[in-house]
């Protein structure tokens, strides 16, 4: 392609100032979703990769189950990019629909069934494409023969929840029910549906269940489903559970026969992946890797920014180059080797060069700055989505986020049912994390297996009730079980709404960092130095949270420990309990000053401590 | 007949090696080694016009079955050259002569499929040295030779070509370094950082790693270090 100069009169000095009207045309350097409107696409740019996503979807069109595709690409590659291109294509192409959807893989890995039934649903209910959303779209579709695909379904529930769906009725409540929002009681009674108070696990597996109906329904319509950035499952890097996960997930949807599985994962977690992943995962994928780009591409990208400002092109000089401001020979040295040249890098180069070009320059914000501004944006989105819904989510994904970065081990595999999370803090003990946001029943339950299985001496105990899960004033069975767990030294937190979305905004912030999506000048920040940051300058209502972790460590143990001899013995030399309890007598003397309303304590030549009764509690 | 094997096991390399010439199959072997075991005058005019082949194709036959044998006979020990062609000959019944036999045995020696060791006039299977070394009384200590550094950077290069699953999927160095363990670290991570700097690869960061992964990573000298590398196109 030859490169014509479109010559003006503009030079020089006169060249930049016509440019500072102009904005600037290459800023914007991510695709957060899918879903975007507004992005100027280069179509040549991965075309073997788009070709190869279109051939998968043709392949399973024609009925054929063939391996899924997982999509490798770095940081800033187009991995986000391609899906939407694909979305695009599909849309453009209604006859045959097939339902496109997209999700963003930021969830726990103890809650990706959940995480994933509402992202889905979401897609399908929210996102309308030529005025009408998905779903409405396949139940019309469905119409002809409704019931017999009804019957496919073994869910009860979610046959009487899509049937309202197709005629018309109880929209929000179906829709809220689809999503896997819990009803009150009321609504589900008017909706006609049961509702279980289940635990986790079974929150889980049934989460999955909707989700392999659902597409059962809609067979034999095929559908995209596009898991974006699925490193995100990963709480921390090198966090195997989170690649575990990841292999179960893919394993378990490239077994529903409709659902043409896109998965997206980041190329610098190619080696932890290599490692983990069973063999049984790896036959169910083909991996698919984005190149870098080439000359021709760069040329291409760069052409297609620059026309969509119409202005430059007047602004440009006589004699210089189609391509003015930028200069493609300096894009060369600002290849990030030995990584491959991707359009983000490039984007970035050119951004660089055109501000030059109108007499400045990109400002240069210091990370931290760069950093707090970026938490800031995410904390008023968090203040504003959050909800009963998100808050179990922020604290399962965000938590554990944190506390690694307090320099805590996390287990989460292995785990009694009532504990969400084992840490053990990087100068020993354990700390056992339960998360209460079930249902008011299965809440009790929790409760009660925790009382009768929880031992003081193998771990202390958190209990977590945040501020949108209140225990309801008539809960006096629950509350009375949570009297006892405190009275035997489990500790109970409550995160307020502010540490809430000060915690759903860092892990964001932390998950943008992981996925590549946050770029600071031009390239993603090192993981280690947000990191430092975040450590630096955690809020002062996560802050509170955290010291009442600190405050539930063995020094607690001790107490719940001492409690229990006390109960069977009454009164006993310090050093007799310290004995006992393998801990020293200076320890038991301090424990028992610690805790006066549990404990007394009478100092002389052997100190003794003694169970206080109710009555001796006010002495 | 016992002596020539048309069983492929033994002789797999050396029989993907060696075309069949058109005409024949492993059938057409088989029968024409139960042919010569059979009782009476035996020629190749008389295979000709038993199999309905030309002499030509009898030739090329009964050429290829002397191969397998000899290369049987020197699987087992290294022979002289006369016992050699009289063990071969023996077994064609006069229908390949030792003449032949000799000439096929200068052939296969030109090829490199069999050698001569002159001070002792024996010859031996070259891929396959051991029994020569036990009639020698030598011992052979395996050492993978040593390329020159250009060799290793192709062989790395080739090796990545082998392991990679696509293209622009990256091979994990877990899988990569293994492949050359003649080479130091310090040896093996030059010559893929140099390959880098020659466009010739990119390289992947390792993003998270312990004291002990250390070793596996490549390291760039200025520290940084990489998990998996990929050939660039």
């Amino acid at each position: 392609m030859t490169e014509k100069a479109i010559t003006t009169g503009a030079s020089g000095s006169g060249a930049r100032g016509c440019l500072a009207g102009v904005s600037n045309p290459f800023a914007r350097g991510v695709v957060r979703s899918a879903w975007e409107a507004d992005v100027v696409d280069v179509e040549s740019i991965h075309g073997e990769a788009f070709a190869a996503l279109l051939d998968l979807i043709e392949e399973r069109r024609q009925g054929v189950h063939g391996r899924s595709i997982l999509l490798h690409g770095f940081a800033g590659s187009g991995k986000t990019h391609l899906l939407r291109r694909l979305r695009l294509y599909l849309e453009s192409r209604p006859d045959p629909f097939i339902p496109f959807i997209w999700v963003w893989m930021q969830t726990a890995p103890g809650m990706k069934w959940r995480h994933l039934r509402r992202e889905v649903v979401d897609n399908l209910v929210r996102q309308r494409v030529n005025g009408e959303s998905q779903l409405e779209k396949l139940l019309r579709s469905a119409a002809g023969e409704f019931e017999h695909r009804l019957e496919r379904i073994a869910d009860r529930n979610l046959q009487v929840v899509l049937e309202h769906l197709a005629r018309g009725r109880f929209l929000r409540d179906a829709r809220a029910w689809l999503l896997g929002a819990p009803l009150p009681d009321t609504v589900a009674e008017r909706l006609g549906i049961g509702q279980a108070d289940v635990d986790d696990a079974a929150a889980e597996d049934a989460a999955r269940r909707i989700l392999e109906e659902l597409a059962s329904f809609i067979r034999p319509t095929p559908f995209v489903l596009c898991l974006d950035q699925l490193e995100q499952l990963q709480t921390f890097p090198g966090d195997q559970v989170g690649l575990f996960a990841f292999g179960e997930l893919l394993a378990a949807l490239d077994r529903i026969e409709n659902a043409i599985v896109i998965g997206c994962v980041q190329t610098e977690l190619a080696r932890e992946l290599d490692r983990v992943l069973m063999q049984y995962v790896r036959d169910r994928y083909r991996p698919l890797g984005l190149p870098e780009l080439r000359a021709d591409e760069v040329r291409l990208l760069v052409r297609a920014r620059l026309a969509t400002e119409p202005r430059i092109a007047a602004c440009r000089p006589a004699g210089a180059s189609e391509f003015w401001p930028i200069d493609l020979e300096k894009l060369r040295a600002a290849a990030p080797e030995p990584l491959l040249l991707t359009p983000r890098s490039v984007l970035y180069a050119c951004a660089k060069q055109f501000e030059e070009a109108r007499g400045g320059s990109l400002p240069e914000v210091p990370l931290d700055e760069f950093l707090r501004a970026e938490y800031e944006a995410r904390l008023g989105e968090a203040r504003e989505k959050l909800s009963p819904d998100s808050s179990t989510m922020i604290l399962s994904d965000g938590l554990p986020r944190l506390l690694h970065l307090g320099g805590c081990e996390i287990r989460r595999e292995g785990l009694p049912r009532w504990l969400d999370h084992e840490l053990r803090p990087g100068h020993g003990g354990s700390i056992g994390v339960a998360l209460a946001h079930e249902t008011a029943q299965a809440l009790w339950r929790k409760l009660a297996r925790m009382h009768d299985e929880w031992r003081p001496e193998e771990r202390s105990l958190v209990i977590l009730i945040d501020a949108l899960h209140p225990l309801s004033p008539h809960a006096r069975r629950t509350r009375e079980l949570l009297e006892k767990l405190e009275q035997r030294g489990a500790r109970r937190l409550t995160p307020s709404r502010e540490a809430l979305a000060a915690l759903d905004a860092l892990r964001r912030l932390l998950g943008d960092v992981e996925s590549g999506d946050l770029t600071h000048q031009g390239k993603t920040p090192e993981l280690a130095a947000v990191e430092d940051w975040v450590r630096r300058n955690v809020p002062p209502a996560l802050g509170e949270l955290l010291d009442g972790f600190a405050r539930a460590e063995p020094a607690s143990r001790l107490a719940s420990a001492l409690a229990d001899l006390l109960a069977e013995k009454k009164v006993l030399r310090a050093a007799e309990a310290a004995a006992a309890l393998r801990a020293n007598p200076e320890e038991v003397e301090r424990c028992a000053r610690e805790n006066r309303h549990h404990f007394g304590l009478l100092m002389g030549t052997e100190p003794v401590v003694f169970e206080k009764t109710p009555a001796g509690a006010e002495a | 007949m016992e002596g020539i094997s048309t069983s492929k096991a033994p002789f797999d390399n050396l029989l993907t090696v060696q075309k069949q010439a058109p005409g024949f199959t492993e059938d057409d072997l088989a029968r024409v080694t139960e042919w010569l075991g059979r009782p009476g005058r035996k020629s190749r005019q008389r295979i000709a016009r038993e199999f309905g082949w030309s002499e030509k194709e009898v030739l090329a036959a009964l050429r290829e079955l002397a191969r397998r044998r000899l290369i049987e006979l020197l699987t087992e020990k290294p022979l002289a050259n006369e016992e050699l062609i009289r063990q071969t000959a023996s077994v064609f019944r006069r229908c390949y002569g030792q003449d032949l036999v000799k000439r096929l045995i200068a052939s296969l020696v030109r090829e490199g499929v069999l050698a001569r060791l002159p001070a002792k006039r024996l010859l031996y299977r070259p891929d396959a040295p051991q029994p020569l070394l036990e009639a020698l009384g030598l011992k052979l200590e395996v050492k993978p030779p040593t390329a020159a550094p250009e060799d290793l950077a192709e062989r790395i290069l080739a090796k990545i070509a082998e392991l990679e699953e696509a293209p622009y999927v990256p091979v994990i160095v877990d899988k990569l370094r293994p492949a050359f363990p003649g080479r130091s670290k310090e040896e093996f991570d030059r010559a893929v950082v140099a390959l880098a700097d020659l466009g010739r690869v990119y390289l992947v960061p390792n993003r998270v790693f312990t004291d002990e992964e250390r070793e596996m990573l490549i390291h760039d000298g200025e520290g940084n270090y990489y998990g998996s590398v990929g050939l660039r196109r």
